[in-house]
């Protein structure tokens, strides 16, 4: 029946979704084809402009009477130009009849022959193409879409592989000769792929995005409100009278009112019964017996409500914790793919520009700020209130990503930082209590589940997106976004994080615990082995190097966004089938140990300059390998301290955990700027990667010859939340 | 929050900058109130030049009042002596000099035991001079450690030989020059070296000389003909003062046997017909002066640590109207940096 009472929800849902994803995909199917008609033009246009360039050093030597074919150097010139401009593919200047005198790129013949095709149109050269090369597929894709947009602005079909822009030269207004600018069709090609997956990415960030907006407000206002409208209802079947509570959407809330209204009447009817039977049983006292029969059955029959049991709209209450939580991940995400370049650009504009060493600072300081404030800000939570705390959180963070886009200089930017950090840190406190105050520990799995989700999204759509922006608006205005997605997170925490949970205060751990816990050999090695240089790997490296060494070999923000995002999606796809088998087998300290391994070993070949495909390698392994690890080695953490949790809960034990990682995540970026002062941003990337692979062996040699003290069983039960600290920037 | 702070750390940063620039406007007032304007003792061989426009310019825009007398030997260095003299009974706050001849008579050599002729208790700031080392003015280019300092204006050789190689191949290069100058000679040793380490062929010829030991002018054709028929792909003109006074011959004499000429200073190409030149232009130094004189009048910066130097930049100048006769037209990525003079 519970399945049946939520198809007409679920089948809302999915039909919403399908029109979605429809009418976006239609829509940027429709943008791409606008594009694609421009798209010539437009390369024309940048083949101009260097070929304007080209023009006015060819008027000057004409101004100073230096006869057109006697320029000297031009070759070696108009090379140096095709240098600095790689998608010109060669350079030509003709005479006014047609006689090739200068060129670069292509050899002299090669030109020859092209020019003289002059007369000869070709079809476009890829039809003559082999179908299956690169870029086959954003070319169908492309004819597709002009098929919708409309024929393209210009079809200058192409000569012999390339595209021919020609710039006249002109001296004291008199044609001498032409300027040929040469763009080949692979780079075209190359150009329609790269826009065509710009296109598809934006798609599916988008479709990613609403989803989630979607599936929070189907629930927030539609589903959770009924779901539990109808489980007050069901309760009432047995007998269980409680008024329901008020739900959000006016519709359900009416309905919720008329069944208060019911019930009121019928809890009525029940008094005045009830009276009567007492005021029956006092005039004719012979019929006691049968009286007081009559009074338990009615109480049987019908009964108050326990206010414990009262239903709760939990789904109301997770999906809030995952909105909020996606929200203001998100804020921070975007502004992943650029932040170390913004970085590097302020403290170069402060005058601060000649030391590496510093550049870490401010992401350093952020996520310090989030490690050390994590314990005072959730006692603090707990007396203000999750919905106030995650309210001032977001605040906190929006004001602070405004303040690093309106600049200041590298002080004001490390102070910038900080309160973002606070601020993260809090709305993160927030959610998490916010989910844990509302649930069951047997809810609670299911809750963090849906937050972490939400998180999760966040970090594989946030790169993307905001790389993308970044390449179009500039660091400043993405900031701004960030900031703007922060305060909309603060707005919609008012409506979403509502409901009085019973605050359930987190189990304080008494003082000097955590000490106690470090006497534990192998949970110290543990932390400082896997758990400290995991997070310094993904902040000093991924967070940090990356972006640097990927925008310094030429790639856009957008481009670095997708390469962070691979990183994520490795996360997403390969965390819980490891996670599960890892389980499964028992293996958690192998799956550390290798996964650590693979993340380490990945950075390494960029000490020989591997470029971007040594980048996309240590994204790559980075992704896979702490996909390996992450999820493991909190198991492991449980059955390396079986002593410390039966002797002080679970509490101190994660607690101690988190903030070793956290800790290793704000030394990543300061330790990585510092190599980077000594062996440059290559250098450091391996190095990091050096030690990361020496942790992990000694991790292994220790665990190997101490043994994991194997138990039989190591599923963690919910006591205190397992939540994957998200908390990084 | 973090926002007062940050207000508060501008706040007392703002009021630390005005504290300082107060103090600095007041130091620099009270210089100028402590008395007169500077007094500035210019001693000229051949009248005021650019050198000395750009001197004058550099003090007026900063806003350095000073009194310049002008003494100008007229191309008379035996007039030197007298003005010395003069200058020592003056006591000005600063002496400033044009030219090799007259900083080796005011300075002496670092060497020189009588220095009764010369002036040391007054700060001496030379221009326009080519070698201040094989002058023996200096040891070497840096501060001197004497009350000396000033302006050489001849770019390093390597970077006249790169000069040359940017406007076309360098394979042999022709000069003539003056053996009984000092810096022509030392000139030519080491433009040998510098042309040996590059494998460039250096055809020089020396001036021959009178019956009274002066270089004999009317023998420069015949010169620039023996040169030239070895086929160079530059004659060069260094900093040589005989070869300097004949650059109209000279430069004739090369166009007439297709030769362009290089010259490293300025008068040869704009006042004569070398086609390229690498060149410190004189207004420039007289700016590089015109600071040296603010450092040590207004920073009392200690003369001796002052170093003695030339400009880090030059000017690539190409003269069309020879270019174009002799059909050796500029690189085209020259045309970029290049001042390109009719």
């Amino acid at each position: 029946m519970g399945e049946r009472a939520r198809n007409p929800v679920l089948r809302l849902f999915a039909f919403t979704t399908l029109l979605l994803t429809l009418t976006m995909g239609l829509a940027g199917f429709y943008a791409f084809g606008v594009s694609q008609r421009y798209l010539l033009p437009e390369l024309d246009l940048k083949a101009r402009t260097v070929g304007v360039a080209i023009a006015d050093k060819v008027a000057l030597a004409q101004a100073q009477a230096i006869p057109f074919d006697r320029f000297v150097g031009m070759d070696e010139y108009l090379d140096s130009v095709r240098q600095a401009q790689p998608d010109i593919d060669y350079l030509g200047i003709t005479d006014t009849r047609g006689v090739l005198l200068y060129h670069a790129g292509l050899d002299q013949d090669d030109l020859r022959t092209l020019f003289g095709e002059e007369n000869a149109r070709g079809a476009p050269a890829w039809e003559d193409d082999d179908p299956d090369d690169e870029g086959g597929w954003a070319l169908w894709l492309s004819q597709a879409s002009l098929a919708l947009s409309g024929p393209p602005v210009r079809e200058t079909p192409p000569r012999g592989g390339y595209y021919d822009t020609q710039v006249p030269l002109v001296s004291q207004g008199q044609m001498v000769g032409t300027l040929h600018i040469g763009v080949s069709v692979g780079f075209y090609k190359e150009e329609i792929a790269r826009q065509a997956t710009d296109m598809i990415i934006a798609v599916v960030i988008a479709l990613l995005i609403t989803f989630e907006l979607l599936l929070a407000t189907t629930t927030l206002a539609l589903s959770g409100p009924l779901d539990t409208l109808v489980s007050t209802l069901r309760l009432s079947t047995q007998g269980v009278f409680s008024r329901p509570l008020a739900g959000s959407a006016r519709e359900i809330d009416r309905l919720a009112h008329r069944a208060g209204v019911v019930v009121d009447a019928l809890l009525d009817a029940l008094a005045t019964l009830k009276a009567r039977l007492i005021a029956l049983q006092e005039r004719h006292p012979e019929r006691q017996a049968r009286l007081l029969a009559i009074d338990q059955g009615l109480d049987e029959a019908v009964r108050p409500v326990d206010p414990d049991k009262r239903p709760v709209d939990l789904a109301s209450v997770f999906i809030g914790a995952r909105l909020g939580a996606f929200l203001f991940v998100l804020a921070e995400e975007i502004t992943r793919p650029f932040m170390p370049v913004f970085i590097r650009g302020v403290a170069e504009s402060s005058g601060w520009g000649q030391s590496d060493l510093i550049m870490g600072l401010p992401m350093s300081m952020f996520l310090l700020v989030v490690a050390l404030s994590m314990p005072g800000v959730a006692s603090a939570s707990e007396r203000l209130g999750r919905r106030r705390t995650f309210i001032a959180g977001a605040v906190l963070s929006s004001v602070g990503l405004v303040g690093a886009a309106l600049g200041g200089g590298f002080v004001a930017l490390l102070l910038w930082r900080a309160l973002s950090g606070l601020g993260y840190a809090m709305t993160f406190v927030a959610c998490q209590g916010h989910v844990l105050d509302h649930a069951d520990p047997q809810q609670r799995a299911r809750g963090v589940a849906l937050f972490v989700g939400g998180i999760t999204a966040a970090d594989i759509c946030g790169p993307a997106i905001g790389g993308m922006l970044a390449t179009r608006l500039g660091f400043e205005a993405v900031l701004g976004i960030g900031g703007a997605l922060a305060a909309g997170a603060a707005l919609l925490g008012v409506w979403a994080l509502r409901g009085q949970g019973a605050l359930r205060p987190a189990p304080k751990a008494p003082r000097g615990t955590m000490f106690k816990l470090l006497g534990n050999g192998r949970f110290v090695v543990l932390l400082l082995c896997t758990a400290v240089p995991a997070k310094l790997l993904l902040s000093g490296a991924l967070f940090f190097l990356v972006p640097l060494i990927a925008t310094q070999e030429g790639a856009s923000a957008g481009e670095v966004g997708r390469l962070v995002m691979v990183y994520g999606l490795a996360s997403f796809l390969l965390a819980t089938p490891f996670a599960r088998q890892a389980d499964r087998w028992g293996l958690h300290g192998l799956a550390v140990g290798v996964g650590a391994l693979i993340a380490g070993l990945g950075l390494i070949p960029m000490v020989f300059d591997a470029g971007m495909p040594g980048v996309i390698l240590a994204v790559v392994g980075l992704g896979v390998g702490q996909a390996l690890s992450i999820s493991p080695q909190l198991a492991l953490v449980m059955r390396v301290c079986e002593d410390e949790v039966t002797r002080y809960g679970q509490a101190p034990v994660v607690g101690l955990y988190r903030l070793a990682e956290r800790l290793g995540g704000a030394l990543g970026p300061v330790g990585a700027s510092a190599l980077a002062a000594v062996l440059g941003y290559g250098g450091a990337m391996a190095t990091l990667g050096a030690g990361a692979v020496v942790a992990a062996v000694v991790f292994c040699v220790v665990f190997l010859i101490l043994g994991a003290r194997p138990h039989p069983d190591d599923q963690i039960d919910d006591e205190e939340p397992l939540i994957r600290p998200e908390a990084s920037s | 929050m973090s926002r007062k702070i940050l207000h508060g750390v501008i706040g007392v940063l703002a009021l630390l900058g005005g504290m300082l620039g107060l103090a600095l406007a007041d130091a620099r007032g009270a210089r100028a109130a402590e008395g007169a304007p500077y007094r500035i003792f210019m001693i000229l061989f051949r009248g005021e030049t650019e050198a000395e426009r750009g001197f004058r310019d550099y003090l007026a825009d900063h806003a350095m009042p000073a009194v310049i007398t002008v003494r100008d030997l007229d191309h008379d260095l035996s007039r030197l002596p007298a003005v010395i003299a003069e200058a020592k009974a003056l006591k000005p706050d600063l002496i400033y000099t044009w030219g090799t001849g007259i900083a080796q008579g005011v300075i002496g050599a670092y060497d020189q035991t009588d220095t009764s002729a010369t002036i040391g208790d007054i700060p001496v700031l030379f221009d326009m001079v080519t070698s201040p080392v094989d002058a023996r003015l200096v040891r070497e280019m840096g501060p001197s450690g004497r009350n000396i300092t000033g302006v050489s204006h001849i770019p390093p050789l390597e970077s006249q030989i790169r000069a040359m190689q940017v406007y076309r191949t360098l394979t042999r290069l022709g000069i003539i020059y003056n053996p009984i100058e000092q810096n022509s000679a030392s000139m030519v040793t080491k433009l040998r070296t510098l042309c040996d380490a590059q494998g460039i062929d250096l055809v020089a010829e020396p001036v021959p000389l009178d019956a009274t030991g002066h270089p004999r002018a009317d023998v420069l054709p015949d010169l620039v003909a023996k040169v030239a028929a070895r086929e160079p792909q530059f004659l060069y003109i260094g900093p040589d003062t005989f070869i300097g006074e004949n650059r109209d011959v000279l430069t004739r004499e090369a166009m007439r046997h297709q030769i362009p000429v290089f010259t490293g200073t300025e008068l040869e190409i704009r006042e004569s017909n070398a086609m390229v030149g690498l060149v410190a232009t004189y207004y420039a130094l007289g700016k590089l002066a015109g600071y040296k004189a603010e450092q040590i009048l207004v920073d009392k910066v200690p003369v001796g640590t002052i170093p003695v130097e030339t400009l880090k930049r030059f000017s690539y100048i190409v003269k069309m109207s020879v270019a174009r006769q002799l059909e050796l037209y500029p690189p085209m990525a020259l045309l970029d940096y290049a001042e390109l003079i009719p």
